[in-house]
């Protein structure tokens, strides 16, 4: 019993443990949710066994708990995580130079300052490239509404980043 | 794959809408560089767009280097144990862990404050963004724009500019008068019976915290009956009502405070100073984001004590406390209790300070020159009015100039003659 989990858990800890980072950024919640989640499916197999889509249920069970912590307890602080000095690819050298690199931080800035349902949206869009349609069935809301939601996001990041520009132009 | 799409004509949230497009930066193929590669050097992309597009795409795939390894080992060690301390222990003590996780996570929350009330490391608070060297940018920006109340079991949003809230000696909450009693608990159908286990088990003092943004003051009354006014930009934690041998609240930001007297000391927690205190008025001011903090007592006697150091303080007298040391100084209260009236009174004070006081007050973003103005200045300034307004009327006492670009206040010092 014990493998099995430790089997689901090799699979998909990681994606949950960023998909829950991507909702609410304080670390200690999602990882009491992640633990939470899987004494649950020990003490649950049956249930859990039944669902149609293991990667669907884990996510969808996660992202209840998250939500639920994060109600009962607010975050006060809100800390980027830290700039890991990350090796860039060919895409990436083709447009660094000195601003770019500047602009980077001020986007990652910018994505802490979305809210939730934001980050999320946007998550399940670059990282587990759902389709609008998948992100609609999985939050249980229209197509449209997925992507409203996103490109509210987008827009506001542009938007920032446009008046960041803005700024610096003016300076 | 075929591009039959016309990448000229693509905007920035076109290309982010593209699964090709995402997929070839997130996760990079030889086929897909070389795609993308040949179709800008053909000129068939339109450039502005991709290169913003790609900004933001590796801006997002640099906040997904957590979890670490380490991480998910640690996690899952934690998880093992609980797992086998739920099987050892039969089904009828279950519960167990569950309680165990309320621990675990009131734990977290304990620590979630001590990380509120250390100073933040010079450079990394979220609030001072270096846009470009010699500028100094302090977006004053909060996610929401009521003053909240919460607990572990609820959060309440609060209306108005200026709300009263109040908890009699029974730790009950009203709010303009009004008694919250038929406050809903946020708590929903939980799926395991631990909410009813957490109820119980709760003996022990219920922490509630106001948090007022920006733009915004508020009154608070505290169940032994000692007053509080609450500045902006402040967050307050405190129990509903005080069930140990001491009173203890902690303060990010600033407040007024005037304690009644009973024989439990009251303490106040700010950053790394602690102010203890038997029946006295006085003004904590202490932003997790200033590099000072000060206390200021209006009558009554308390202690502070800072790194360490004990410090007892007389009426009119002020405790001062900046990077560069501390001092203890007789003050004019007036200067540092004014606001609870909506007033701000200053004397001698640098020009930087004032704008950033205000910038707090009115909740907006102000970009200030790095350079030192060397400016200060004596005044008093009514809230009320808005800020164009006082700015304006600062400018007839100290020599700088100002303008609003996007809702941020732009400030540049005028040349010295």
């Amino acid at each position: 019993m014990k493998d099995v989990l430790q089997g689901i858990y090799n699979e998909y800890a990681k994606d949950l443990f960023r998909y829950g980072l991507s909702i609410c950024q304080d670390k200690s919640i999602v990882e009491d949710a992640i633990q939470d989640l899987f004494l649950y499916l020990h003490n649950h197999y049956a249930t859990f066994a039944k669902a149609e889509d293991t990667k669907k249920y884990l996510f969808a069970s996660l992202r209840n708990r998250v939500f639920k912590a994060m109600k009962k307890k607010p975050v006060f602080f809100n800390i980027p995580p830290a700039t890991a000095s990350t090796v860039e690819t060919a895409e990436e050298k083709m447009i660094i130079d000195e601003r770019t690199r500047r602009e980077k931080v001020m986007v990652k800035e910018m994505l802490s300052n979305l809210s939730p349902r934001q980050r999320e949206v946007i998550y399940l869009r670059f990282s587990e490239q759902m389709s609008y349609k998948e992100i609609a069935s999985f939050l249980s809301i229209e197509p449209q509404s997925a992507q409203n939601l996103f490109g509210r996001a987008i827009d506001k990041l542009r938007s920032k980043l446009l008046l960041m520009r803005n700024i610096n132009d003016y300076l | 794959m075929a591009s039959a799409k016309d990448y000229k004509k693509y905007t920035f949230t076109d290309f982010l809408s593209d699964e090709d497009f995402v997929q070839s930066i997130v996760s990079p193929t030889e086929e897909s560089r070389t795609k993308w590669k040949t179709l800008i050097d053909a000129g068939e992309v339109n450039i502005d767009e991709y290169t913003d597009a790609v900004l933001i795409l590796m801006g997002w795939k640099d906040t997904q280097d957590a979890p670490t390894d380490a991480d998910l080992d640690a996690l899952w060690n934690r998880i093992e144990t609980t797992i086998i301390s739920s099987e050892e222990k039969a089904t009828s003590r279950k519960h167990l862990w569950v309680r165990a996780a309320a621990v675990t996570s009131a734990i977290a929350a304990a620590i979630a404050i001590v990380l509120m009330l250390l100073p933040r490391e010079q450079g990394t608070g979220q609030n001072t963004l270096n846009i470009a060297p010699g500028y100094l940018v302090r977006t004053m920006e909060q996610s929401d724009d009521k003053v909240v109340i919460t607990t572990d079991k609820m959060e309440m949003y609060l209306e108005g500019s200026n709300p009263d809230i109040s908890y009699d000696p029974n730790g009950v909450l009203s709010v303009n008068n009004i008694v919250a009693e038929s406050l809903s608990e946020t708590e929903g159908a939980a799926e395991t019976d631990w909410s009813e286990e957490m109820l119980t088990s709760e003996s022990a003092e219920q922490l509630c915290n106001i948090i007022v943004p920006y733009g915004k003051t508020a009154s608070l009354t505290l169940s032994d009956g000692s007053f509080l006014r609450i500045n902006a930009g402040t967050t307050v934690r405190f129990p509903s009502s005080f069930l140990t041998d001491k009173r203890k609240i902690y303060v990010d930001g600033e407040i007024y405070l005037e304690v009644v007297h009973d024989n439990r000391p009251f303490i106040v927690q700010a950053k790394e100073m602690e102010v203890l205190v038997k029946g006295t008025c006085f003004d904590v001011c202490s932003y997790d984001n200033d590099d000072y903090s000060n206390v200021v007592l209006v009558n009554g006697r308390v202690d502070v004590s800072y790194k360490g150091s004990n410090i007892t303080l007389t009426p009119r007298q002020g405790f001062f406390a900046t990077a560069e040391g501390t001092s203890v100084k007789v003050v004019d209260t007036d200067f540092y209790t004014s606001w609870i009236n909506g007033i701000y009174k200053f004397k001698n004070e640098s020009i930087e300070k004032v704008l950033v006081k205000l910038a707090r007050f009115y909740n907006v973003t102000l970009v200030l020159p790095q350079e030192e103005s060397g400016i200060t200045c004596y005044g008093s300034l009514e809230l009320k009015n808005d800020l164009s307004t006082i700015l304006t009327g600062l400018m007839q006492i100290a020599s700088f100039n100002f303008a609003v670009k996007d809702g941020a206040y732009f400030i540049q010092w005028n040349e010295k003659k």
